[in-house]
């Protein structure tokens, strides 16, 4: 399957019904949604649509990646750096979620 | 002597023209065409589209509630925020009486029995919201955080969970709270916390996933619930923990979590006797927090979440029904 990347901020559910992603679209193409607000949608018109749709900033797979990337490392580090004294590992968990993993976009 | 009724059966109605589509269940015969027919409620396929997003983006919260009608509170940070869904958005409400992280919650909007949790420090505090006010309630027998919960205000099991300080690590014991107090149960039959639930009663309940510790740390194991002791059945698809569930014992659902280590959109459909992956999220995210009271695994809703950072997404989880009429085939 090909892809399209674009990044647009998600706005949920408006008032009137309308959706960021509504369940027409769903059944109509792929859509993943990723750190920095970058969407990976299939390449076909469906997918063209809802990029057109919400005016969403077209990216190539390596700059919607970059970005990805680039939130995830500086999360790492903040959770890298972020410890209390005395507090175990699971306990760091516990507070903090587990540390992010590396995402690689389709 | 025998009547008429009795020795041939009931018989349908003739008619020349389709039934009225509210008449789901309704056999009748086509006497122009010839066809026997039935008034059938059909089930499409079923996807999740957006939600409206919560004012706070968090991880690690309890949920509760339905799809139009769901309930969110704390999260990560011993978060004391609590939020209202009204199928459309969030709105929030008062807050919770000790801002907790991994607070785990059963019930309705207007009636929800939360414990556990971090607050800092492992708890057994419990509170209650009737729809406007979280109080105190009497605490769990056992302080721990992540239990997978199912139930009404006056009738829960809270089971599983974790506590740091104690050995083992993760816990199998339940819970059960009557509306005033917990009173342990038997134990499941596996130690696990951050693990996904579904049940609308304390007396039928199924819980699914979690973590189990060691690498990796996920479980596909699934145990349901029948009122007396756990029973283990067919396990998920894909193990996964900090999952969330809605539905019953019979009809539920799975969905997010973590893969452990790696992210999951992934949903499990549950009929009772087997898990079938279908319509995955559209953002993958673990930590996540769901609506609780959900009558069967055909509508649902989902938010909140850890991706990299809090999420404040909401997705709702529809499967649409079409009522048609069927000519009945041999």
């Amino acid at each position: 399957m090909d892809y399209k990347y674009s990044v647009k901020e998600n706005w949920g559910k408006k008032e009137n019904g309308d959706q960021f992603i509504k369940h027409e679209d769903r059944l109509k193409f792929h859509i993943e949604g990723h750190p920095g607000n970058v969407w990976v949608t299939e390449d076909n018109v469906h997918g063209g649509r809802w990029i057109a749709r919400h005016s969403a900033v077209v990216k190539t797979k390596s700059q919607a990646q970059t970005i990805v990337t680039d939130i995830i490392d500086a999360v790492k580090d903040t959770w890298n750096n972020d410890n209390v004294d005395g507090e175990t590992s699971a306990e760091k968990i516990l507070r903090l979620g587990t540390k992010p993993t590396d995402i690689t976009l389709p | 002597m025998a009547e008429y009724k009795a020795i041939h059966g009931f018989t349908v109605q003739n008619r020349t023209s389709d039934t009225n589509p509210l008449n789901i269940g309704q056999v009748y015969y086509r006497s122009d065409t010839g066809d026997m027919k039935v008034t059938l409620n059909v089930l499409g396929t079923g996807s999740w589209a957006s939600g409206g997003n919560l004012t706070t983006a968090r991880y690690s919260l309890g949920g509760s509630g339905t799809q139009t009608a769901a309930l969110a509170a704390g999260g990560n940070g011993n978060l004391d925020k609590s939020e209202e869904y009204n199928g459309t958005s969030w709105s929030e409400g008062n807050e919770l009486v000790t801002g907790t992280t991994w607070f785990t919650m059963t019930g309705t909007q207007t009636a929800t029995i939360g414990a556990g949790g971090f607050a800092p420090g492992i708890t057994a505090n419990a509170q209650a919201y009737d729809g406007t006010t979280w109080s105190e309630t009497n605490d769990l027998n056992l302080a721990r955080y992540g239990m997978g919960a199912f139930g009404i205000s006056t009738s829960a099991i809270f089971a599983g969970g974790a506590n740091p300080a104690t050995s083992p690590e993760r816990r199998a014991e339940a819970e059960e709270w009557n509306g005033t107090s917990f009173t342990e149960v038997a134990d499941l039959n596996q130690v696990k916390n951050v693990l996904g639930r579904a049940g609308v009663t304390g007396t039928a309940g199924l819980v699914f996933g979690g973590s189990i510790g060691g690498t990796p740390p996920a479980t596909a194991n699934t145990e349901t619930w029948n009122g007396t002791c756990w029973t283990e059945v067919a396990n998920l698809n894909s193990a996964r923990e900090t999952l969330t569930g809605n539905g019953t014992s019979t009809l539920a659902l799975a969905t997010g979590g973590s893969l452990g280590p790696g992210l999951s959109a992934l949903n499990e459909s549950w009929d009772g006797t087997s898990w079938t992956e279908i319509a995955d999220l559209s953002v993958a995210r673990m930590n996540i927090a769901g609506s609780t009271f959900n009558s069967g695994n055909t509508a649902a809703v989902v938010f909140s979440g850890l991706t990299s950072t809090a999420v404040a997404n909401t997705e709702e989880f529809t499967v649409p029904e079409t009522v048609t009429n069927t000519t009945i085939t041999d």
